[in-house]
């Protein structure tokens, strides 16, 4: 018997997530945006597979809710674009996690991500992973944590 | 227990040691002490409480870990519970509390088994520091002078539970299998304990002879130094010699070879352990843990012998010491 507990893209995961995601549609209707279910499956998926792809399990889909909290205000994004983006943000945001060690947390490295794109990338997706890159490099010349602008890093420390 | 029936027993040798829980489960699962149902909601409990568990690893900032710190921090999880469930008086105990607890009592209570191991553990350190034998073995003296202190400053008792975090080069008479993290650590030092408190019968000088005559290098071989006396010991008695001061000589281990080359594996095994028990009284060795330990060692002793005969090298087993 494999008792194997760390399985993060189990069908009943994928179906509390997509549950999680499409209790957001009452907020992110304010901003004229809804996640159908299809969407939200897309996205449970895309979270699945960049935790697998980047070697991480993650014990709830908090980070997905964050993401479409914060992107949900976007100047860049709109209906048609907003499903696509988070799955990509959501694979950005994993990736630099472990680029980072861990260092900042989940709340913080959303706030950069969410500052690279709207403050320095003009909404351009693809550019966000570079100009991420470049500051970690920076970072990592100085001995200093990423951070976005002025806001106050918050580094977790273990 | 529930409502399962028992079908059939448990082969003891399929359990790992180090791997209690998961090996527990896997036998229990198969013999039908424990329902498919039941796996999985034990499945979903562990998984619950190692989402805790690495919450507290990030202190709580972060929902993520990577994979192999979740590993990490699941095997730390599971040789915890392990430990509560390898107080029971047997596995099928064991598989009771399995059935009949949740996963996080069964932690908790393996949490302040942890807590007891690790004051044991330092116990048998504080022992060990105070029996210390004075040689200038280096693997001897940086294994428990450096190692020992080492292991408490950096093990982890929450997310490296099952882990050895210590250089223990010093190799013990009698080699530990089958057990890890606190477990080992704890049986290692209590072997050393053992070990130093039959060495420190006697003296420095009889100790140096004795090791000079079997290693060209004291100081920077690596071997281990309760064997070489207590073997020196053995061969005395068998002799009829001295086993307060023991100093094997060149006669004495070929008189005694001679004697020996004419018994068979298993007499030589009785010889040696009944040999072993009549040093123990002439010490006055109290301690029955210690007595066991010696006796073993001795039973270890004879099969070296009974090799080293076949082969025709019993000077490697039998050495003469340098006091002589």
């Amino acid at each position: 018997m494999n008792f194997d507990i760390i399985k993060s893209d189990s069908e009943s995961s994928i179906k509390l997530t997509v549950d999680k995601i499409l209790n957001h549609n009452e907020k992110l209707a304010e901003h004229g945006l809804i996640l159908s279910e299809k969407q939200a499956i897309e996205i449970a998926r895309a979270r699945s597979y960049s935790l697998v792809s980047n070697g991480r399990i993650d014990f709830d889909c908090s980070v997905t809710e964050m993401l479409i909290n914060s992107f949900s205000d976007s100047s860049y994004l709109d209906q048609n674009s907003f499903a696509n983006a988070i799955c990509q943000f959501t694979d950005i945001f994993y990736f630099f996690k472990n680029e980072t060690f861990d260092k900042i947390d989940d709340n913080m490295l959303v706030n950069i991500i969410k500052d690279t794109f709207e403050n320095e990338c003009g909404g351009d997706i693809d550019f966000v992973f570079d100009v991420l890159m470049e500051k970690l490099t920076h970072a990592n010349k100085k001995n200093t944590p990423v951070s976005n602008g002025d806001k106050e890093s918050n580094s977790v420390k273990h | 227990m529930s409502n399962i029936e028992r079908s059939g027993s448990i082969n003891k040798a399929f359990i790992d040691g180090k791997h209690y829980f998961s090996s527990l489960l896997s036998e229990a699962s198969e013999h039908g002490l424990i329902s498919d149902n039941k796996i999985n909601k034990i499945r979903a409990e562990c998984f619950e409480l190692l989402a805790k568990k690495s919450l507290e690893f990030t202190n709580g900032k972060s929902s993520s870990v990577r994979t192999e710190d979740a590993e990490a921090i699941m095997n730390s999880v599971f040789y915890t519970i392990g430990l509560a469930l390898k107080d029971s008086p047997s596995v099928y105990d064991a598989v009771d509390i399995i059935n009949n607890q949740s996963i996080n009592s069964i932690f908790l209570s393996g949490e302040r088994k942890l807590g007891i191991k690790i004051k044991t553990a330092r116990f048998y350190a504080a022992l060990v520091a105070n029996t210390m034998i004075k040689t200038n073995n280096y693997t001897y003296n940086s294994t428990l002078n450096d190692g020992i202190c080492g292991f408490f400053k950096i093990y982890n008792k929450k997310f490296g539970a099952d882990r050895n975090e210590i250089t223990a080069d010093y190799p013990i008479c009698l080699p530990i299998e089958n057990l890890t993290g606190i477990e080992f650590v704890c049986k290692y030092l209590e072997s050393v304990f053992y070990e130093n408190s039959f060495c420190s019968l006697f003296g420095t000088s009889c100790i140096n002879a004795i090791l000079s005559g079997a290693y060209n290098d004291t100081a920077g071989e690596v071997f281990n130094i309760f064997s070489s006396i207590l073997t020196a010991c053995l061969c005395e008695e068998l002799c009829g010699g001295n086993i307060f001061s023991p100093a094997p000589n060149a006669a004495q281990i070929s008189i005694l070879s001679e004697k020996l080359s004419k018994l068979g594996i298993y007499e030589l095994r009785i010889l040696f352990s009944e040999a072993a028990k009549r040093i123990c009284k002439k010490h006055e060795i109290k301690n029955s843990a210690e007595i066991s330990y010696i006796i073993k060692a001795s039973e270890n002793i004879s099969s070296d012998v009974s090799r080293a005969l076949s082969l025709g090298c019993i000077d490697t087993v039998f050495t003469v010491s340098k006091g002589n």
